[in-house]
């Protein structure tokens, strides 16, 4: 523990007067290099193998998809899987380079596959087992994102422009294909929400060193978000319109990590990288550690910070969802890296073993009526999981669904 | 349910937890290709995003990343597979001190001139190659490589590479900084000059260092303005070694570079002495040593 962390104790424990605060502040302490998992979610694996495992991205109904490279030197053996409610599915089975698939609410899937006599990179949908190819040209068409309107955003690398580096945003409305930009840029790091408005990266690599802008497309219009940011990049853009980039401040360059909502822009931290937020106020990012040389998950709820992972190889964040749940990749790279998954508990599984059944009824009986006892009783578990009506309180309106849910 | 308890408690433990956290700037980022091989594509890289200043960037084995359309920063590389620099230029290193990079288990660093733009590796400070195995930085015309750049990003004078035992830098380089070579400098093809300084007088650079180097197939090394020290083996092997009218060797106590002439030919163009020793002419081969008129060259110099 450092020298701030135990002034930081110091100065804390003592104005702890309840046996139960002290209790749980010291614990918080003293785990300062675990995980830190929040009250009322589990770690899950979801991939254990000799593959590299990458890119995951989370629905709402916890449904991951990530990309499997079976042979960590040639990326036609990249494959799209879907990981749905402890079921692991291949939805690609052959020699393909597939790429970056995203996952909507709806189950629909996309990613981009090369494709045609000229392997150009084409977007294509996955829906209802149903294959859709969206694209069809002579230019790259890659890391596409999918809102839960069905609209698909991705690049569009046309070799164009400044060092030949132009990239294009499209956007399929479910109809027709738009462009988005059309400025001979380099317009990369699309973030796609389901209000149809858009984030993006704007590269100019003519000037050295390069520069960049973040980019908001909002009914139709364009603006810029970044003012004076060295190097920005996009990284997230919910449904509240709020985004995310990281930026390097010199001289130092450290990573700081901004997030914009309707032209006020706010510092989230000035160590880490890869911001993803949802619509209910969690956010979760990465970190580098420099004492073990990994990057671990972080994860923010009610304005603290929670470290997600500790073991001393690379959490790398996925994507963020509604419940909470967070979706990341884990391993030393290259080769062996699996897929890790923060999953809520379900409403009603108050003894945290991630079901509701009849171990549970005592411990809402409790709950309701001495919280304090339940709570030092079940300290990793979180009583708002009791909210099983969904009204934002725990109370007897929620005995009645509760027991609904019971096997 | 006492909401406002679990809040407090909540937030005052994430609070603390927030507390613990050392303090760490920047990060490491590892080439994954899944989109291609280009640096500027940011989801070729985990976590997304391409590495900059303050950054490490690691080029997994098996892998090719193209520095190729636009200039690149990094402090560190690690490069266990191939790097590409392709008519553009990686700036290495740090302003506030010096830094190692790697190149291990077989790693490449190619340098490729596709177009009119010679492509560039710019040091700030001194940048060590430090190589677990046998690390390649390679300019070498006969596998397509070539010409490449090395030289400053901001300050000539105290700017330099140290290339470590495993550490080999081959073909048709300009080298303008300070070199420390403990590995391998090897200029083997008959298209190839190895150029060690640039022309300023005196030099503003210095060539060092205990491993080898190398002039043979036809290829030529050409010494310009470097201060000479150090205890290398200058071979020569169907090879030219070119030492022009621009070095120097301020400490003649201390040079002790030793120099096999078996095949080709030494050019002096200014004085020179060494304690080390003259291993010259091999059977069957021409070796030639020219030494400028009014000019003199020593060897196995005592102490």
């Amino acid at each position: 523990m450092g020298r701030a962390s135990r002034r930081a104790r110091l100065s804390i424990l003592p104005r702890q007067s309840a046996a139960g605060f002290g209790i749980l502040v010291a614990l918080a302490f003293g785990g300062s290099a675990a995980a830190q998992i929040p009250p009322g979610y589990k770690v899950v694996v979801v991939t254990e193998s000799p593959e590299y495992d990458s890119s995951p991205r989370i629905n709402n109904r916890g449904q991951i998809v990530f990309l499997r490279r079976y042979d960590i030197n040639d990326r036609y053996t990249q494959e799209i899987m879907l990981y749905d409610n402890g079921q692991l599915i291949r939805l690609t089975d052959d020699y393909v380079w597939d790429s970056a698939p995203d996952i909507n609410d709806d189950g629909v899937v996309v990613w981009s596959r090369r494709m045609g006599p000229n392997e150009t990179q084409e977007i294509v949908r996955l829906e209802n087992g149903k294959l859709t190819r969206i694209t069809d040209n002579e230019i790259d068409d890659r890391s596409p994102n999918i809102n839960n309107l069905g609209q698909i955003a991705w690049k569009a690398w046309n070799g164009l422009g400044c060092e030949n580096s132009g990239s294009e945003l499209r956007l399929f409305d479910g109809t027709i294909i738009v462009d988005i930009t059309a400025n001979g840029f380099s317009n990369q790091g699309q973030r796609l929400n389901d209000l149809g408005e858009i984030l993006w990266t704007r590269f100019d690599f003519c000037p050295k060193p390069w520069e960049s802008v973040a980019l908001f497309y909002s009914n139709g219009q364009t603006t810029q978000p970044t003012v004076g940011q060295w190097q920005p990049f996009t990284t997230s853009l919910n449904n509240k319109s709020q985004a995310a980039w990281m930026h390097r401040v010199p001289p130092d360059y450290h990573h700081e990590n901004q997030i914009w909502q309707a032209g006020v822009t706010t510092t989230l931290t000035n160590w880490g990288t890869n911001v993803y937020l949802n619509n209910t106020g969690q956010i979760a990012f990465d970190r580098w550690h420099d004492d073990t040389e990994v990057w671990q998950v972080w994860y923010v709820v009610n304005g603290g910070f929670l470290r997600l992972t500790d073991e001393p190889v690379w959490n790398v964040c996925g994507e963020i969802n509604d419940r909470g749940e967070v979706a990341w990749e884990r391993g030393m790279y290259p080769g062996d890296v699996d897929i890790r998954y923060m999953k809520r508990l379900p409403p009603g599984d108050l003894n945290c073993d991630d079901r509701v059944d009849f171990g549970d009824v005592d411990l809402l009986v409790l709950l309701l009526t001495d919280p304090g006892a339940y709570a030092a009783d079940y300290p990793n578990c979180d009583p708002r999981l009791a909210d099983v009506n969904g009204d934002g309180s725990v109370n007897a309106f929620d005995v009645d669904p509760f027991i609904e849910l019971l096997p | 349910m006492n909401t406002r308890l679990y809040a407090f408690l909540t937030a005052l433990t994430l609070a603390c937890a927030a507390l613990t956290a050392p303090v760490a700037i920047a990060g490491t980022f590892t080439f994954d290709g899944s989109e291609g091989e280009d640096w500027h594509d940011p989801d070729n890289w985990t976590p997304p995003g391409t590495p900059g200043a303050g950054d490490t960037a690691v080029i997994p084995n098996g892998l090719t990343c193209k520095v190729k359309s636009a200039n690149a920063v990094a402090e560190i590389i690690q490069v266990a597979g191939t790097l590409g620099l392709e008519g553009y230029k990686l700036t290495l290193g740090s302003t506030s001190g010096n830094t190692t990079s790697t190149i291990g288990n077989g790693g490449v660093i190619y340098f490729k001139k596709p177009s009119t733009e010679t492509p560039e590796l710019l040091v700030h400070k001194t940048v060590t190659f430090d190589s677990t195995t046998l690390g390649t930085i390679t300019a070498r015309t006969a596998s397509g490589y070539g010409p490449g750049l090395i030289s400053d990003a901001d300050d000539p004078a105290n700017s330099g590479i140290i290339l470590d035992s495993a550490t080999l830098l081959v073909g048709n380089f300009t080298i303008t900084v300070d070199v420390t070579n403990n590995g391998n400098l090897r200029s083997d093809g008959g298209s190839d000059t190895l150029t060690l300084g640039g022309s300023e007088s005196p030099p503003t650079n210095a060539l060092d260092g205990s491993g080898a180097m190398l002039a043979s197939g036809g290829g030529t090394i050409r010494i310009n303005a470097m201060e000479l020290d150090g205890t290398m083996t200058w071979t020569v092997n169907d090879g030219t070694l070119w030492l022009t009218d621009k070095f120097t060797i301020p400490n003649p106590g201390s040079f002790d570079t030793k120099v096999r002439v078996l095949d080709g030919t030494l050019d002096i163009d200014a004085d020179f002495l060494t304690h080390g020793e003259l291993d010259f002419g091999t059977a069957g081969h021409a070796a030639t040593i020219k030494v400028a008129s009014g000019k003199a060259a020593e060897f196995n110099v005592d102490d």
